[in-house]
């Protein structure tokens, strides 16, 4: 298998590091990792311990490394303002070069806008997925490569990259608990090629403990979880009434179309959120539907939020798939579809459509098909197949 | 104990002739220290964390500072502009007020402006190092420049400089011209005609002179990189060495002890002969050396206010 015989070659080059100790311990899917005579890495750091730990990991597994980070918000935020700095400090500690790259423009002028815009149309957006797919492989990359001459970008996610021939492989990292592939479905394969996960082999446990064996200043920062763009303090409703203002609508019942309540701007609420409707009733109640026009927030229960289909656009594939044709002739592959990022993957049939467009039949009703999230399709030995967006 | 008591360095002419002699004494002091080892201070969290904004392209000015900062325990953080744009009054301000509040105690600023730094630098706290603003000042420059000279000929007065090249466009030439009238020295500029500047807008101590005065009887020929990104217009690259340059056969007119400069990055074969650079006379990578020193001393005497242990 040829993916065998690389992983021999590299093991071999930077066999005394913590790095090969824990490729080693990965089995048959080998994480991609160049040769470090012939690489040049920038590794996207946040300041958080995952990417201060893949540095480091880097940095002694004997590549020529250097710390990029991009600096995406203009005012006070949960991550870059404090992370910029505390990146800097681990390279310094780690013995790396820093650099950060301003695209406090275009991620206001993108990835907010876009965020803000979703909303409007009443979807949950998922920011993080087009700040990879844009900023950190967009700008950030063409900016490591072009700028500062490195060969790859790699990143503190818990992903895993795996040469097939030709071709460059997403898979789940080893860790399911941690895993991130769900963030990174949109890397197409000029971008994957330059791609690098030193953590697919990791637990969090693993980071951690490296981390404090190396004495990094950022052994025990807690891991962020939140909107980075949404200051610290301020609640997710709270920044979004301030940007798009209170729009008062009415709370409906799907099943009989009566008026239970009102809310303060459908923003306030996701697909499948039971908790803060504040409606009493006989039965729990979900939120199960969200009109942007009408500026309503459908309520039912929990039977009403079950789909046994889905469209999604924008679809993004990664390698080949096995294509079946259905009994009207359709064609479609199989896959376990992943409908957020903290929900099992089910089993589905995946029509692609033209224009980039996919629908979906799970193989049993899934509950709350929220539009604006991600669905991530996964293969055999989760490979990540590909992705779209929720309409 | 000396203390520097700027808050800024934006221009050489910010500084007095005993706060130039202080920093040169600082980077002569760091020049003799073994550049064998990056860091010779423990890094402590506390430590200041300086910003290199480069808004034109110099890997060689920003990577003498971060040396020097990396040198004194100081932490670096390279900012760059996304496709290079530069950024202009409000948002330079608005990025330094940023960069403030995340505790960065200095910004070392190159840009193509001329005009700005001033204005930016009363309205922050942190403080402002002039990398280079457009034709206007690269202190810095000027500064470890003043120090290879101090070296070399153990005075600064009594000397006399040649500067050639485009004089008109070259923050190197006013700062060194600005910073030579500080001390009891003559400059003589020549090049093409249409590179000098007005003779009037000249010092006293500073003259127009044809290329052969100024290579014959001065004591150090300082040579201007062409800049090729500033449009030279008519001036022709091809014949710049034989017409403007230092070639082997002006570097025989030289006087005996004189010694050839230049900031550097050279133009080997337009500016300067390739074989002269590291000639005998070529003082040319002790100034790169001494770039570390001064940006130390500077760094040094800008964030702690005083340079402690002057003699340690």
């Amino acid at each position: 298998m040829q993916t065998r015989c690389i992983f021999g070659a590299l093991i071999m080059l930077i066999q005394d590091s913590i790095l090969s100790k824990y490729a080693r311990s990965s089995g048959g899917l080998v994480n991609y990792l160049p040769d470090p005579r012939k690489s040049k890495i920038a590794i996207a750091m946040s300041g958080g311990v995952d990417s201060s730990v893949a540095a480091y990991l880097l940095k002694e597994a004997g590549y020529d490394v250097v710390g990029i980070t991009a600096w995406l918000i203009a005012g006070t935020g949960r991550c870059c303002d404090t992370g910029m700095v505390d990146a800097v400090r681990i390279c310094d500690q780690i013995g790396i070069e820093h650099h950060s790259v301003d695209l406090r423009e275009v991620f206001a002028s993108g990835i907010i806008r876009d965020f803000h815009e979703s909303y409007s149309r009443g979807e949950t957006p998922i920011p993080c997925i087009s700040c990879n797919n844009d900023m950190k492989w967009g700008h950030l990359l063409e900016y490591s490569v072009n700028v500062l001459g490195a060969t790859h970008l790699a990143s503190g996610h818990y992903g895993r990259v795996v040469i097939d021939d030709d071709k460059y492989l997403l898979y789940k990292s080893s860790h399911d608990k941690k895993d991130q592939s769900y963030m990174l479905w949109g890397l197409n394969q000029k971008q994957l090629a330059h791609t690098l996960f030193p953590l697919a082999d990791m637990a969090k446990d693993d980071v951690r403990n490296i981390a404090r064996e190396a004495q990094l200043s950022v052994a025990n920062k807690p891991d962020s979880q939140d909107i980075c763009f949404v200051s610290v303090g301020m609640t997710n409703s709270d920044y979004l009434t301030r940007i798009l203002g209170e729009k008062p609508g009415d709370i409906v019942m799907i099943s009989d179309g009566k008026v239970l309540g009102s809310h303060k701007g459908s923003f306030n609420y996701t697909y499948g959120q039971r908790k803060g409707i504040g409606i009493a009733h006989s039965e729990p109640l979900y939120v199960v539907k969200i009109d942007p026009e009408l500026n309503t927030v459908y309520v039912g229960t929990k039977s009403d939020l079950l789909s046994q289909r889905a469209t999604a656009k924008n679809a993004n594939y990664i390698g080949e798939t096995v294509m079946e044709t259905d009994s009207l002739g359709e064609e479609f592959f199989r896959a376990r579809a992943k409908i957020r990022y903290n929900s099992q993957p089910v089993a589905a049939r995946i029509y692609p459509r033209d224009g980039a467009r996919v629908e979906v039949e799970f193989a049993e009703p899934v509950e709350a098909v929220t539009p604006g999230q991600a669905m991530v399709f996964y293969g055999e030995q989760d490979r990540v197949l590909g992705g779209a967006w929720i309409e | 104990m000396m203390v520097l008591n700027k808050k800024h360095l934006l221009s050489i002419n910010d500084l007095s002739v005993a706060e130039i002699e202080a920093i040169l004494d600082r980077g002569d002091h760091w020049a003799h220290k073994p550049n064998n080892q990056l860091s010779f201070t423990p890094r402590l969290d506390n430590n200041p964390i300086i910003c290199n904004l480069f808004f034109e392209a110099s890997t060689r000015t920003r990577f003498s500072f971060e040396v020097a900062a990396k040198r004194l325990g100081y932490y670096v953080l390279n900012f760059h502009p996304f496709n290079s744009s530069v950024q202009k009054g409000e948002t330079l301000y608005d990025s330094l007020k940023t960069l403030e509040a995340m505790g960065v105690a200095a910004a070392v600023i190159r840009t193509p402006e001329e005009k700005g730094l001033d204005e930016i630098a009363s309205s922050v706290n942190l403080s402002i190092i002039n990398a280079g603003d457009g034709s206007n000042q690269h202190p810095t420059q000027a500064l470890l420049d003043l120090l290879t000279l101090r070296q070399h000929f153990g005075r600064l007065t009594g000397l006399k400089i040649a500067i050639i090249g485009d004089i008109k466009h070259s923050r190197v030439a006013q700062s060194n011209i600005d910073a030579i009238g500080k001390f009891d020295s003559s400059i003589m500029l020549s090049g093409p005609s249409a590179l000098m500047p007005d003779p009037n807008s000249l010092p006293a101590h500073a003259t127009i002179v044809s290329m052969d005065e100024a290579i014959e009887t001065s004591d150090v020929v300082m040579m201007l990189r062409v800049q090729k990104e500033r449009h030279l217009g008519s001036i022709s690259y091809e014949n710049y060495l034989d017409e403007y340059g230092l070639n082997k056969k002006r570097e025989l007119h030289m006087q005996k002890h004189a010694m050839i400069m230049h900031p550097a990055p050279f133009n080997r074969g337009i500016e300067i002969d390739g074989d002269l650079v590291e000639s005998k006379r070529s003082l040319i990578y002790t100034q790169v050396a001494n770039g570390v020193a001064v940006r130390m001393a500077i760094l040094e005497g800008i964030l702690a206010g005083d340079f402690l242990e002057i003699n340690g």
